[in-house]
């Protein structure tokens, strides 16, 4: 692959990242499928959950730290303040990390992030030292609302969790971009690889997917894909998009073209 | 004593500890990226042998898979 210059790495935490690209586990049929997908997509980061012990495999953890990839447990499946802090001190303890993705969800139905709650919960882990990366709405005004409580970074959806729709409401993300200075992590709805460049075009500092790899029918195929689409996506933000005109405008000169005579 | 193991109701031995718990729930020693709770209070690794469990308690223990 050419190597292009990125202008600068992505910083959480004060946590330097090349990659800008975080991968979920969720949705791999097998852990061996699942690791080729992470060499694969460069992931310097990786999101998993938390389960009782007998609806899990174990070596997860390991395998991770083999490729040394840095763990971001999430809350999923949490659908109040107090579930999801429960879950992000068991997470501290389990994986020795103060970051969290937070996820509070509304109902099982629609995995929307529930606002009132997931506030709630970042005030207060952000007050017990944790890093919260937190999930919500493409909601410009509660995305600010989160900073402003000391989020490390806000993660808006492009469209529900496993949907696949992309970004349905690329104007929203932009004015996330707009609300907050924390990197703005686009997160859930990717589809595929346009998808993901478009959230860097939008100004994203960096994409999440999960289901977008686990159930490509080349997992492998598409993290590798992914990754070059966030590059992409994150230098032709840098280099900047042309404005959209209702009109043609030639790229070539009028001036100069020779007389060749009418046609019969 | 009962207690409640993830869920489930467990008879253990009167005196046992946090990590006894752990190894009724299939942790082996060195495994890492485990946690436990006991009646919703994480209770530290280095902690786990020298925490008495008391009747009734209700204890959770969990580890990464894949998901999120």
């Amino acid at each position: 692959m050419m190597e292009i210059n990125v202008e600068r790495p992505l910083v959480i935490d004060g946590v330097s990242l090349r990659s800008r690209l975080i991968i979920g586990t969720g949705g791999f049929a097998r852990l061996d499928r699942f690791e080729a997908a992470l060499a694969a997509s460069q992931a310097e980061v990786v999101t998993v959950a938390l389960r009782r012990v007998e609806h899990t495999e174990g070596g997860l953890y390991d395998l991770i730290h083999r490729h040394g990839a840095r763990i971001l447990p999430n809350t999923a499946g949490c659908m109040s303040a107090r579930e999801a802090i429960d879950t992000a001190r068991l997470a501290r303890e389990a994986f020795d990390t103060p970051w969290i993705k937070l996820e509070v969800i509304g109902d099982r139905t629609s995995l929307l992030p529930d606002a009132v709650e997931l506030l709630k919960a970042a005030t207060e882990l952000v007050r017990d030292g944790f890093v919260v990366l937190a999930y919500t709405t493409d909601d410009p005004v509660l995305a600010r609302r989160l900073e402003d409580v000391g989020c490390a970074a806000v993660m808006p959806l492009g469209s529900p969790i496993g949907s696949g729709l992309g970004i349905r409401n690329p104007h929203a993300i932009a004015m996330c971009r707009q609300a907050v200075s924390v990197p703005l992590i686009l997160d859930a709805g990717i589809g595929t690889a346009s998808d993901a460049a478009l959230a860097m075009e939008l100004g994203c500092d960096a994409v999440l997917a999960a289901s977008a790899i686990s159930r490509a029918r080349n997992p492998t195929a598409m993290a590798s894909a992914l990754a070059l689409a966030v590059t992409a996506g994150h230098v032709a933000a840098t280099a900047g998009r042309i404005p959209r005109l209702s009109h043609a405008t030639a790229s070539t000169e009028h001036a100069g073209l020779p007389d060749l005579g009418r046609l019969p | 004593m009962n207690v409640s193991l993830n869920g489930e109701p467990r008879v253990i031995d009167d005196g046992a500890c946090v990590a006894d718990a752990a190894s009724h729930a299939g942790i082996d020693d060195g495994e890492r990226g485990v946690a436990i709770a006991v009646d919703g209070l994480v209770i530290p690794r280095s902690r786990w042998a020298q925490t008495p469990l008391v009747e009734g308690q209700r204890i959770e223990v969990v580890r990464a898979t894949a998901g999120g």
